[in-house]
């Protein structure tokens, strides 16, 4: 949020770092450690590294800013409104069969006597429940 | 403490409409370059997270690719950026309308 609406490009470009460590750690909690890694050595590292100095090679007194109006009439108050819209419309299509109480990684409290796969725990019964609730939904 | 999975698409569909916005809503093109970087990264972490529920790695290697593929494209873009700069002494999107009739 603050990448938009931050008038420094500078201090938008901070925020990002913000944001690539923070999907880092969600990637780490995913499991996808190697993923993780790379995330942070490529954006926060080359990526960010990259920006900031394009960012200081053009002039960073060049600010413009998010609350002076734009030159096309309405557009700023459309961007938000279809932004509203397509926030509701992926949360409703994509995020909404998995919102359940079910986790990325199931707890083993269903099965909770039975000897549990620990090789790969998540690869036998949550694929076949979102998905029926997901094609339930288009419906 | 488990998270249900669907917390992350949320946050992916809300990193993602906040690019879109920034995209639409910004004139700087360094900003609105940031801004598709932030795009790219919510559709990592979409893919990430379904490779997490359906318990294989297709998602990974292909976030993975992703990743490069956006690596490679910073260079390009901000390159394009710089010779903008250089060309109109601006960074401003609507200062590039040569091709404009």
């Amino acid at each position: 949020m603050s990448v938009v609406v931050l008038r420094n490009a500078v201090h938008g470009a901070l925020m990002l770092v913000v944001n690539f460590f923070t999907i880092a750690v969600l990637y780490a909690v995913l499991e996808a450690q190697f993923l993780a890694t790379v995330q942070i050595i490529v954006y926060a590292g080359a990526i960010m590294v990259l920006f900031l100095f394009v960012i200081m090679l053009l002039g960073v007194d060049r600010e413009d800013d998010v609350r002076e109006p734009a030159r096309v009439r309405g557009q700023k108050p459309a961007a938000v409104l279809l932004g509203v819209l397509l926030f509701a419309a992926l949360a409703t299509g994509i995020a909404a069969p998995y919102l359940s109480a079910r986790s990325a990684c199931p707890s083993p409290a269903p099965a909770a006597g039975a000897p549990a796969d620990t090789a790969l725990p998540c690869a036998g019964s949550p694929r076949r429940t979102p998905s029926a609730t997901r094609r339930a939904s288009v419906r | 403490m488990v998270v249900p999975a669907g917390y992350y698409l949320v946050l992916a569909a809300a990193l993602f409409t906040i690019g879109v916005v920034g995209v639409l809503v910004r004139r700087n093109i360094i900003v609105m370059f940031m801004c598709i970087e932030l795009m790219l990264n919510s559709v990592n972490l979409t893919l990430v997270t379904f490779a997490r529920i359906n318990g294989n790695l297709e998602g990974q290697v292909l976030s993975f690719f992703v990743m490069v593929v956006a690596a490679a494209e910073v260079t390009v873009g901000l390159a394009l950026i710089v010779n903008l700069f250089r060309l109109k002494a601006s960074t401003d999107a609507d200062d590039v309308d040569a091709l404009r009739l």
